[in-house]
């Protein structure tokens, strides 16, 4: 590792917490916007997102732990 | 005795320690295992809990915890002679410093990283995780107090530090923005920052901004004045974002703690001066009796509870094997503690390329210290730095500059802990006053400017040094206790966390018990409030960690 990753590094281990929150944040609005028919609502837009959920598997995955589920609560996607 | 024999000693013995002792911590004691999945990975959400590479994590570690504490800490003590103070340092860091870092960290990572607060309040409940409150709250606001006169102290006594202190808040701020606006090569962007952080030395050395001068001006003791105006700079800077000035400081405040480090060590290696201070000097005109005073007025750089803080708030969610635990925490702590042991080179060896009866003028008695121990870190250190071919001038403002600036960081940051600490004081019992951020900052800042001025007009802000480390080293004593009482429910081997705890609790609570009686007998109320403070939280800690540890063995 050179030194200007390995400072750039600490820089981002050391500061960056507000950023990746934040970005985690709207990670989590989008994500409940793709899973909306989960929480009870009609997903108007289900058509159009069936195209990135293949995408965004690793993401669902680590999403639902944060969420406090060990495994995967929806019945069409299984966990890994 | 030489410096190069002092240095030598000390290396010797860190080196054994990390080889030896904290291998047979790791093995023995915690039982450290890879095969166990840390915090970082288990509960990995990239955002607190991050996996991280063990050398990074401890540039990050090390920076946090080390700062201008390790510097004025062994400034005040080696007027007792280097030689307790140089023991205290070395060997209180390999046996109960460091071990009390790592032993949180672990302690920490067996917690699903949580901090060394929350699990205290697991095991021993509320009413403890109140008192661990509490402390911190007494910690930030005595540090406060110290460190504003420190820097006035610095500012009347080096009157070239004050332009390159101050610039470096606007440097910090396009610093920042730099980071984030633009993809610019980072060493690059650093060496760029740091350099004209350096031209500002230049051109502070070049215009000093004179005590004389600001008295003509405001017609208000320069002290007093800079004391006023750093509080008022606190109250403001600490209500910004982090990332505006804060963070952006705190990364160049640690490349320049290198810097400090290497050119101090370096110059020593050079130009080995001899030692001119006494190996020992028992009874220092004035000062109270060595033990336990010197074990308390040396915290940081040999055991200091803020670390807890670090070690089980950010660092145990990021580590990313158990055994990186003995690099990070207990290698992490032999850093720190270094800084301390080039600062009594500093004024014991130091000093002696200036002149050879420096240290005795500057360490004739205990009232001296006040306003010279500062002083001659930054005279001696100069002088080991001067060794290098750098101006004695210019070395001079360039210590004194860099602590202030680390002097400064601390200030912004506890304020802004002390914030924190009240808005939950206020949640907890519905006071809205404290929930309020603005008046919580004005109640931190306004608690440490009493401090400091009902004490000989800011004079005597020093008088809160002492007990500042008796403070910060109840908290370590706490997370000992943490971390006694998880080994202990694991039926695994505790001495090696019980005696340095026992030992803390001695010397914190003779301490506090000796400076309240003395300061009482003195009529001091002010002075005798605050040890008794301490003293009350002490003995709460002690009845509560009884209750527990009896209620356990149930």
């Amino acid at each position: 590792m050179g030194i200007n990753e390995f400072l750039k590094e600490i820089y981002r281990l050391k500061f960056g917490y507000g950023f990746r929150k934040s970005a985690r944040q709207m990670e989590e609005v989008f994500l409940f916007f793709l899973f909306a028919e989960y929480f009870g609502m009609p997903n108007y837009f289900k058509f159009y997102f069936a195209e990135i959920i293949p995408e965004l598997l690793e993401e669902f995955h680590s999403w639902h732990r944060r969420m406090g589920m060990e495994k995967s609560p929806l019945e069409w996607i299984r966990c890994c | 005795m030489s410096a190069i024999e002092i240095i030598l000693f000390a290396f010797l013995m860190y080196a054994m320690g990390y080889l030896l002792y904290s291998r047979y911590l790791s093995k023995k004691v915690f039982s450290l295992d890879d095969s166990r999945k840390t915090p970082a990975w288990e509960l990995r959400d990239d955002v607190d809990y991050v996996p991280t590479n063990r050398w990074i994590l401890l540039g990050h570690h090390f920076t946090s915890i080390t700062g201008a504490g390790p510097i004025i800490g062994p400034a005040i003590a080696v007027i007792w002679g280097w030689l307790p103070a140089l023991l205290w340092v070395v060997l209180g860091a390999v046996f109960i410093g460091a071990v009390h870092d790592f032993s949180a960290l672990v302690t920490s990572i067996r917690h699903k990283g949580k901090s060394i607060g929350t699990i205290l309040g697991n095991y021993a409940g509320e009413k403890a995780r109140i008192v661990f409150l509490l402390l911190i709250l007494a910690l930030a606001i005595l540090v406060n107090a110290v460190f504003a006169y420190v820097i006035a102290l610095l500012f009347t006594k080096f009157p070239a530090s004050v332009i390159p202190a101050w610039s470096i808040v606007p440097l910090a701020v396009i610093f920042g923005y730099s980071v984030y606006r633009f993809r610019v090569n980072f060493v690059l962007l650093s060496i760029v920052f740091l350099l004209l952080l350096y031209i500002s030395v230049f051109v502070g050395n070049s215009f000093p901004v004179y005590p004389d001068i600001l008295k003509n001006l405001t017609g208000i003791d320069p002290l007093i004045f800079w004391i006023f105006i750093l509080f008022l700079y606190t109250f403001f800077a600490s209500s910004l974002p982090v990332w505006v000035l804060l963070q952006p400081r705190d990364f160049l405040n640690g490349l320049q703690l290198i810097v400090l480090l290497v050119l101090m060590y370096v110059g020593a290696l050079v130009a080995d001066p001899v030692v001119s201070a006494p190996a020992i000097n028992i009874d220092p005109e004035g000062a109270p009796s060595i033990f336990p005073f010197l074990f308390i007025t040396i915290a940081c750089g040999a055991l200091s509870g803020f670390h807890a803080l670090v070690s089980s708030g950010t660092t145990s969610k990021q580590l990313s094997k158990e055994s990186d635990a003995r690099t990070v925490g207990y290698l992490g702590f032999l850093g720190e503690s270094s800084l301390a042991v080039i600062v009594i080179v500093a004024c014991t060896a130091g000093l002696s390329l200036v002149s050879y009866d420096r240290y005795s003028e500057l360490y004739s008695s205990w009232d001296s210290i006040k306003k010279s121990s500062i002083p001659a870190v930054v005279e001696g250190g100069a002088g080991l730095i001067s060794s290098l071919g750098i101006d004695y001038g210019l070395s001079q403002t360039l210590i004194a500059t860099l602590i202030v600036l680390f002097a400064a960081t601390t200030m912004d940051t506890s304020v802004r802990i002390q914030r924190y600490i009240l808005n939950e004081l206020g949640h907890i019992y519905d006071l809205k006053l404290l929930r309020n951020p603005w008046s919580a900052s004005l109640i931190a800042v306004l608690t440490s400017m009493v401090l400091v001025f009902s004490k000989e007009e800011g004079k005597g802000g020093f008088l809160f040094w002492p007990i500042f480390g008796a403070a910060n080293q109840l908290l370590a004593a706490l997370a000992l206790l943490v971390s006694f009482l998880y080994l202990r429910s694991e039926r695994k081997p505790t001495l090696a966390i019980l005696i340095p705890f026992m030992l803390v609790l001695i010397i914190t609570s003779s301490a506090m018990f000796l400076n309240f009686l003395n300061n009482t007998l003195k009529k001091d109320i002010l002075l005798a409030t605050v040890s008794f403070i301490i003293l009350t939280l002490e003995v709460v800690i002690i009845l509560e960690s009884i209750r527990v540890v009896k209620n356990g063995y149930k």
